[in-house]
């Protein structure tokens, strides 16, 4: 083609079609205001708000979940008794014991530390103080009972009390043992079990460390944090909506492990142990999945008809329906919140077991569509990669709770994936 | 008093029904036949239709200037036409016309004047996708080569031979249709 009958050829095309119109659909508007979903004071920010509510009231959560039920925290002073601390008991007319120094308490799990003078015993009694209780009123109480006996010694006497920065009491010298620790116990705090163990046979110049006999410890039910990155395999199901006049058909997915079916979901949030087999898991869940597939669109009512001749008397009429071919491409951006019970299996220190069922509640990000969510069910594998670190294992499953459309509102989509979650939990 | 496209413009950014309807009403067939140039068939038009004024309701805030809402509007459409594009391009490969090669001395000027515009766009819509395309582009919306191959992920040299062989490709369809030449009685 010469570049001049080029031209002339531009010039009829751009003539005809650059200001050619038609018409749409009549409902076409309607079809579109109903995508649309348009809200009357929607910012550019309104997809965002729910999950910025959702992750503020998350934080919230957090910081009021670990708020410590301890003591308050103030500067502790040291009183110092008035008496020397250190004195020299009297040698008494029987065979006794010198009276011992300062001895010293240690609570060890407390971070306490009395200094108590023990009274002198007559000699030869030989006392051996070991209280069975579980509380260390207990444990004095029996002690107190047995320093009825002339034989038993006097509970001690403290004469100073040491307290790690920012407990509250002040404990005033002379108070007895006793008193301190119903003090202590007013603070909620959770006393570990001692076998205190006394001889007077030597003199006591320091009580054996508390041996410890069983001690719940408050970090056992502490709550930790996690985040998690799974990939995803996701499947669907597909539904043709029943009140269209179109018969859907054909329909094709890709291939099981085709990257059509890629996705992957991100998840950070909280643990809280509720008994030594029960734990709870909150956390803020991001998934990212894909879906092609395509089907065949058939109209239920023909809208021509083929003729053919069959003998000059008989002509064959061929109802011919319309056929569309759609092809999906679309990718899901889901945001929620997902809660899950736990369950431990086995026993082990290091290795632990857990079946996790739960669920997500949140929102696909997109026009025109509502709030959603998925079942999901797992079984996590979690050891130790570092102090304080947990690596985690865990095949997940996951399974929509409601369809949604696909863009053309022919068929209704429920997605279910498959993955493999890697986390780490920080105690 | 009809509002002016500052006012449309305006409720619209406000999301007023109201607005949207009459800006919708004003523009369809404009837009409809835009997206018919460059659609397949009919009902891929609509598809691209539908999907192009959501877009350009989701997308009207970022319009300053009333004067170049239309358009912006008309740009919007292209580049959904241009998605669907890509789209397709995944799924199916594109018809390599051998035809469309052959050069023919008969440039049918004066049949293709004949023809109307329901006509042109019937037969523009059988063309390949990529010669559908790039002809719509260059040829009714006057966008350069390289201007092209930006928004096709294409080289100036590809949009160019795309351009060639859509030409070629209308007239073996000129050829084909039988009107070769009407001879005046």
């Amino acid at each position: 083609m010469k570049p001049s009958d080029e031209e002339r050829w531009d010039d009829v095309f751009r003539d005809q079609l650059g200001d050619y119109i038609t018409e749409p659909a009549p409902d076409a508007l309607e079809r579109i205001l109903l995508s649309l979903r348009v809200q009357p004071t929607a910012g550019r920010l309104s997809r965002w708000s729910l999950p910025g509510a959702t992750l503020l009231l998350f934080l919230i959560g957090m910081v009021v979940m670990h708020q410590q039920p301890t003591t308050s925290l103030q500067k502790a002073s040291v009183v110092r008794a008035q008496k020397p601390s250190v004195t020299a008991a009297p040698a008494p007319s029987a065979v006794v014991e010198p009276a011992p120094a300062a001895t010293t308490l240690i609570y060890p799990d407390l971070g306490l530390r009395f200094s108590v003078k023990a009274p002198a015993l007559p000699f030869p009694a030989r006392t051996n103080v070991v209280p069975p209780a579980e509380t260390a009123d207990a444990t004095f109480a029996t002690t107190s009972a047995s320093v009825n006996n002339a034989t038993l010694p006097a509970a001690p006497e403290v004469i100073a009390v040491e307290a790690p920065p920012g407990t509250n009491a002040t404990l005033g010298a002379n108070e007895p043992h006793r008193l301190t620790l119903a003090l202590m116990k007013g603070y909620d705090l959770a006393l570990p079990v001692y076998k205190l163990t006394r001889s007077v046979s030597a003199p006591i110049t320091a009580l054996v460390e508390p041996e410890r006999v069983a001690a719940p410890s408050l970090s056992t039910f502490q709550p930790s944090y996690y985040v998690s990155f799974s990939p995803l395999f996701t499947f669907r199901h597909i539904a043709p909506v029943p009140a269209n006049d179109w018969h859907v058909s054909q329909v094709n997915t890709p291939g099981a492990l085709s990257s059509g079916r890629v996705g992957w979901r991100f998840q950070v949030g909280t643990e809280m142990p509720l008994s030594e087999r029960w734990k709870l898991r909150a956390g803020l869940t991001y998934t990212h999945i894909q879906q092609q597939f395509s089907y065949t669109l058939r109209a239920c009512q023909p809208d021509s008809v083929r003729t053919n001749m069959l003998d000059t008397q008989t002509v064959q009429l061929i109802p011919v329906y319309a056929e569309r071919q759609k092809n999906i491409a679309t990718t899901w951006h889901f945001t929620g919140l997902s809660l899950e019970m736990g369950y431990r299996l086995g026993a082990g220190r290091t290795d632990r077991h857990y079946v996790m069922l739960g669920g997500s509640v949140g929102r696909f990000l997109g026009p025109g569509l509502t709030m959603n969510g998925f079942l999901q069910a797992s079984y996590s594998y979690e050891r130790p990669l570092m102090p304080h670190v947990w690596l985690r294992i865990e095949p997940t499953m996951q399974y929509g709770i409601s369809p949604r459309p696909d863009k053309y509102d022919f068929v209704n989509v429920t997605s279910y994936n498959y993955g493999l979650t890697f986390g780490l939990r920080f105690e | 008093m009809k509002p002016t496209d500052a006012d449309l413009l305006r409720g619209c950014q406000q999301h007023n029904p109201r607005a949207q309807t009459t800006l919708y009403e004003r523009h369809r067939s404009r837009l409809m036949g835009l997206c018919r140039r460059y659609a397949r068939c009919r009902e891929e038009a609509e598809d691209m239709f539908h999907e192009g004024f959501i877009r350009i309701f989701q997308q009207l805030h970022t319009v300053e200037q009333a004067d170049r809402l239309l358009p912006w509007m008309k740009r919007v459409m292209v580049n959904t036409a241009i998605n669907v594009y890509h789209k397709n391009s995944k799924q199916q490969a594109e018809t390599d016309y051998e035809a469309a090669w052959e050069h023919s001395t008969d440039d049918h000027l004066d049949t293709l004047a004949r023809l109307s515009a329901d006509e042109l766009v019937s037969m523009v819509s059988t063309l390949p996708d990529g010669y559908r395309l790039v002809f719509n582009l260059y040829i009714v919306d006057g966008y350069s080569h390289i201007e092209i191959g930006q928004m096709l992920n294409i080289s100036e040299g590809t949009s160019k031979s795309q351009l060639s062989r859509a030409r070629h490709a209308l007239q073996q369809k000129l050829a084909r249709l039988g009107v070769v030449n009407y001879e005046t009685l």
